[in-house]
Formats: structure tokens, C-alpha cells, sequence
């Protein structure tokens, strides 16, 4: 998955909802396409063996998402425009990012429950984009 | 002044005005409110001043539902009786638990928690407590924070320690030294015998196991013998009032509740703590012993419609975790990758809990022990059997039961703590219960708190004795002890029986004041 092809999946949503979203979009493609877009949320698992654990464990609950483009999809949902006009090169602000999200869904309900573990979507979902490699 | 009631000449009739049976914490503590009063008043104790395996065995009876622990085992037969081995735990129910809480059958009592207020106060003073203050504003120190969750769906209310209290030694000198009020030892109440349309108590026949029989004849006699004993006396004395006294409505017994307690869930810390959270262990604050503990607030059970939960929290030794792995099977050590994903991604708890480090051992983990509210059930009850004591008197069964909505509650509850902790920035929960909503785990324990066999409302359809503990239908049995709860929320019950003793005193005092009746 490139980061090209993220935002060709992402652009129609971006497009739809947001007035200024070409323009960043723009701005995006020119960052080069050869770091993977996945590095930026998975690159802060110190322990990524425990990562790809948990991740396993929510995909055999949730099959249906085991492939990276419906991962990220779900992971920035609503979110796209937030996400693109951070400096993608800055992995802190992608985590204080994550790090809101995660909040929030605990906030709102949006939880998994993986062998009684009672886990935000967010950060569940982070973890099966790691046990995908 | 204190007799042994082995030495009352047999047939004697004793005279009094209040004759209150059963020295427990409610016995003693209505037996002290009736010192110095214009009347006398009588104290049966079944027991002596010390246990006793022949008079404790008067208490088995049959086991059958949900596993419970022999019936003989834990309840006390002797002056004191249960205080002789209590905790101390003490806190009052919640405004809550008093409300008409439309998603729980049976719920409500006839008065709110405000009503009990000054009753409370008195209480605590019986109990040897601190003042009578339970959220945590009071009893929070720097070094002693609550865990600062962001929301008020959980909250934190505190528990008091009584010394503990032993009542049958507390008190047993005010009452020897009284003038009004005589402590009977060693005497059993076998009989209340009424008028013939049993609308009034006359007198009890009281025996002993040595055989001799006595009668007490009284105005106002008050059972205070436990939430299984008070619906057997009522169902035993059935001569007149086949199906038993107070049981017209086939609700005597009915209703038994307990708190079910589980070891139901563990908390992973987003970081390591230096020591585990003060203000949730068992330490003392200005002279008083608390503890803290976590609860839903009455907004959060309102709208998830949920019954009144308790949690507390206690540091897991690394023994217990492994044991707990093992138990829960450990495919894949998912409470280490847990871990390890939370201390990835929540860095800002790191900050939040390094304020907390007092330099002990690092916790890493808590363990969540739910002590919760079961819902009142018809089908729960206390019954007698075929099969006597040595008194003569039927044995009981007793059938617990639970219903799903009782489990559910309590999963959905760790389910809201769990994305609090989590909301919160403080950690992860996991939820060591499954989701049988029909069946317990063998680990399931009890509080030893027998509640709502002789629930109080004020439709005698509905109830047993009306808001005044008054036994519908009867003009001077009255019933004391956790057996009135209408609901039994998830608090310990000593503090609220010790309350609605003295309640009743007053109420009693009142009556016989007003009514000339002395």
C-alpha cells in the first residue's frame, strides 16, 4: 500500500466533505511515495510482537477487516482532513492524533471487547494493521 | 439486668411492655435505646455469652438453588450474633437504592435515604465510626487523590471501618447495669401466639434446650433474630394464621437477597504505579479506618438502567496474575501485549500517575472485586422443611436465586468502568466473567447478608411489615434487621439495620408515650 493509493481511496471522502480538502491533498502527493502510510501509526509500537498479538485476536473477531486499505479507511474516518494537514513527517502529532481518537472512542462507546479486555477501536485497529505486516 | 432463662421456673409468664427477640445488632441496639425509658423491656438472646455447638446447630437447615454456604457456619448463635465476626464494613445505602427504579421489579421503599439522615448519625456513633460523611471530598489527601476519571458515570465513595464493634461485648454492660431493660440468655423463642383472629401478639413461648418453657407476655414485641430466622418465627407460628403470621400474601420469606460478590475483573495501570492508589486501600484518616471504592452514580444507573455495583481495588501480586493467567486460560499472554500496547500508546497517564509515586512497590496491576445489588425475586426465598431442630421448630431451606439481569448488570457495569479507565488515560480493564447470562462461576462468594425476607412496603400485597416495620395486618409485631429491606443496594448492611433499629425505637417510644399504654 502506498501512500498514493491511500489518498486515491481517501480523496472521494475528502472531497465530499471538505472544501479545502484538494488542496492538501495536493500537498500530500508531492511528499514522494516511498514511505509506506502505514509507518506513521504503527511506528510508535515499541513492542510491536504484542501488537500483532492483539491485532490477530481483533481480526479473527472482525474478518471483514483484515486488509489494510478497510483499516485505514476505518481508522480516519471522519477524520481525514485532520490527519492530512498534519505533518505526516511528524510522528508526534500523528500520535497525539491517535491518542485523541483513542479518548474519544472510549468517550463515545466505540469499544471492542477482545478476550474480556475491554479496548478503544482505535487502538485495536492500529494493532490488526501491524498483525498485517 | 441479666438472667439465664434456664433458670425461669417452667410456665412462668414474664411480663413487659417491649419484648425484643434476638441480641444481635439490631436486638442490642433497640434493647440500648429502650434504657432509661418509663417501661420495661426484655432482650431474648437464644445464646449465651459464648458460642455454643448445640444451640448453633439449631441453625442448619438445607441448601438448595445457588451454592451458599452452610447455614450454620455464619451466622452467630450467641449475644452479639453476627457482630461476633464482623468486618466492620460500614457505609448507608445510596439516595438511589430508595428509589421506584422502573426497570427493577419491587423497587422502591417508602421513604428516601434522606428520611434516615439523622438515624444514620446515631448509628454511627453505636458502631464506633467516624462522622457520618461518605464521598470522598472529606477524606481525600494530597498523597490520597481519587482516581481522577473524566466523567461522572463512575465515581468514588468511601467505606468506613467500624473497630469492629462487637456488640454482645460492647454493650453488655449497659444492659447488665440497666433497671429497665432484662437480657434473657439462653431462651428461644418457639412459638408467637396471637388472638384468634391474629391480628395481635399476646406473648411468645420461649424454651430452652435444657427444656424448660416460659412465656414472655408483651405490648409490642420486636423480631430481631436475622433475615432467615425472622421469616421462619413468622412461618413457624401458624395456629391460628395457617400459612404463618404476616404470610396472608405468601410473601413471608419471599425475596431473599444477597450481595453477590465476584473477583470479576483485572485494571492494567497505563503505567506502573509506585505504590497502589491510597485512597482505595484499607488507612486511616484523622482516627478513622476508610476505604475507598468505586460505584456508578445514580445518573449513570438511571440511564443504562443498571442496579446499584461497587468495585473495589486491590494490587494483584505477580503470584495471583500468573494464577489468573492460567485460570483464564492464556492463549497468547494477551495480558502482557495489553500492557505493552498500552504503555505505547497512553504516555500521558505516564505523567498523570508519576504525581502519584511514593516510592514502594511498582503496581501494575489492580484486581476489581464487585460487590453488587441483586434485584429482588419473588422465586429467591426462605421455606420451611419437614425436618425439625431439636426445639421442635421446622428447619429451613433456603433457595438463592438470581436472575440474568442480576450478571448482566454487573458485566455492563465493568464494561462502563473499563471505558472510563480508558477514557481517562489510567488503563485497561479486562472482564474476568462470562457470558452465560444463566450461569455463575464457582468462584462466585456472598457477603453473608441475608436481606428481604420480610420486605418492607406499604401494600401488604407487596410487602411484609409496612414503613414502620409494623407486620401488615398485625397491631404490635414489629420486625428489625435486614430481613425489611425492600431493596438491598450494594452497600453493607449493618450501618442501615443499626439505622432502622433505632428508627424503631423511636417509633416505639413514641406509641407508648402517646398511647398511655405504659
Amino acid at each position: 500500500m502506498t501512500r498514493r493509493k491511500i489518498v486515491a481511496i481517501l480523496a472521494p471522502c475528502v472531497a465530499f466533505h471538505f472544501l479545502g480538502a484538494l488542496q492538501t491533498l495536493c500537498r500530500l502527493t508531492t511528499l514522494g511515495t516511498a514511505e509506506p502510510a502505514i509507518d506513521p501509526l504503527t511506528g510508535f509500537f515499541a513492542r510491536r510482537q504484542s501488537a500483532h498479538r492483539v491485532g490477530l485476536e481483533y481480526l479473527r473477531g472482525a474478518p471483514w477487516e483484515a486488509n489494510r486499505a478497510v483499516l485505514i479507511q476505518l481508522l480516519y474516518e471522519g477524520r481525514t482532513v485532520r490527519f492530512l494537514m498534519h505533518d505526516r513527517r511528524n510522528p508526534g502529532a500523528i500520535r497525539r492524533l491517535i491518542l485523541s481518537q483513542q479518548r474519544d472512542d472510549f468517550a463515545r462507546g466505540r469499544i471492542v471487547q477482545l478476550q474480556g479486555w475491554i479496548l478503544s477501536q482505535t487502538e485495536a485497529r492500529l494493532c490488526a494493521l501491524v498483525a498485517l505486516g | 439486668m441479666l438472667i439465664d432463662a434456664r433458670t425461669i421456673p417452667r410456665d412462668t409468664v414474664l411480663q413487659t411492655e417491649v419484648c425484643v427477640v434476638g441480641g444481635g445488632a439490631a436486638g442490642i441496639t433497640l434493647a440500648r435505646e429502650f434504657i432509661g425509658q418509663p417501661f420495661r423491656a426484655i432482650l431474648l438472646e437464644s445464646g449465651g455469652l459464648s458460642p455454643d455447638v448445640q444451640t448453633q446447630s439449631l441453625y442448619k437447615g438445607q441448601i438448595v438453588g445457588l451454592p451458599y454456604p452452610s447455614l450454620s457456619a455464619f451466622r452467630l448463635r450467641y449475644l452479639g450474633g453476627c457482630t461476633n465476626h464482623w468486618g466492620g464494613y460500614s457505609q448507608p445505602l445510596d439516595d438511589i437504592d430508595f428509589e421506584t427504579r422502573g426497570w427493577i421489579p419491587y423497587s422502591g421503599w417508602p421513604f428516601d435515604n434522606a428520611h434516615l439522615t439523622r438515624f444514620y448519625e446515631r448509628a454511627q456513633s453505636v458502631c464506633q465510626l467516624g462522622p457520618y460523611a461518605y464521598d470522598p471530598d472529606p477524606w481525600e489527601r494530597p498523597e490520597s487523590p481519587r482516581l481522577p476519571f473524566s466523567s461522572d458515570r463512575v465515581a468514588t465513595k468511601i467505606l468506613q471501618f467500624s473497630p469492629p464493634t462487637k456488640f454482645g461485648k460492647a454493650y453488655q454492660q449497659e444492659l447488665v447495669q440497666s433497671k429497665n431493660v432484662t437480657l434473657y440468655l439462653n431462651g428461644n423463642l418457639i412459638e408467637i401466639e396471637t388472638t384468634r383472629n391474629a391480628a395481635t401478639a399476646t406473648r411468645i413461648r420461649v424454651a430452652c434446650l435444657e427444656g424448660t418453657q416460659f412465656w414472655i407476655a408483651a405490648k409490642f414485641f420486636i423480631l430481631a433474630t436475622g433475615g432467615i430466622e425472622n421469616p421462619r418465627l413468622l412461618l413457624v407460628s401458624n395456629k391460628v394464621q395457617k400459612s404463618g403470621l404476616g404470610n396472608q400474601n405468601d410473601l413471608v420469606g419471599r425475596f431473599f437477597m444477597e450481595h453477590p460478590e465476584l473477583d470479576a475483573a483485572t485494571i492494567v495501570l497505563s503505567s506502573p504505579l509506585q505504590t497502589s492508589p491510597r485512597l482505595y486501600r484499607r488507612h486511616p484518616v484523622d482516627q478513622t479506618i476508610i476505604r475507598g471504592f468505586l460505584i456508578l452514580s445514580a445518573n449513570c444507573q438511571r440511564a443504562e438502567k443498571l442496579s446499584s455495583f461497587s468495585a473495589t481495588l486491590s494490587p494483584e501480586s505477580k503470584g495471583l496474575q500468573a494464577l489468573g493467567r492460567v485460570r483464564w486460560g492464556d492463549r497468547q499472554n494477551l495480558l502482557h501485549d495489553v500492557r505493552d500496547i498500552l504503555v505505547d500508546l497512553d504516555d500521558i497517564a505516564v505523567g498523570a500517575y508519576s504525581r502519584l509515586l511514593r516510592g514502594f512497590v511498582a503496581v501494575r496491576t489492580l484486581s476489581v472485586k464487585t460487590q453488587t445489588e441483586q434485584i429482588p425475586n419473588p422465586d429467591s426465598r426462605v421455606s420451611l422443611i419437614a425436618e425439625r431442630d431439636a426445639l421442635g421448630l421446622n428447619r429451613i431451606q433456603l433457595d438463592w436465586r438470581m436472575t440474568p439481569f442480576d450478571k448482566q448488570a454487573i458485566r455492563r457495569a465493568l464494561v462502563i468502568v473499563g471505558q472510563e479507565l480508558g477514557r481517562a488515560g489510567l488503563g485497561r480493564l479486562r472482564i474476568d466473567l462470562d457470558e452465560d447470562d444463566n450461569s455463575w462461576p464457582p468462584t462466585l462468594q456472598v457477603g453473608h447478608h441475608h436481606m428481604g425476607t420480610t420486605r418492607m412496603h406499604p401494600n401488604p400485597k407487596m410487602g411484609v411489615v409496612d414503613a414502620n416495620c409494623r407486620v401488615h395486618g398485625m397491631s404490635n409485631l414489629f420486625v428489625a434487621g435486614s430481613s425489611v429491606f425492600s431493596t438491598s443496594g450494594s452497600a453493607n448492611p449493618t450501618l442501615m439495620i443499626v439505622a432502622l433499629a433505632i428508627r424503631l425505637s423511636d417509633h416505639l417510644k413514641t406509641i407508648l408515650r402517646s398511647s398511655g399504654r405504659l
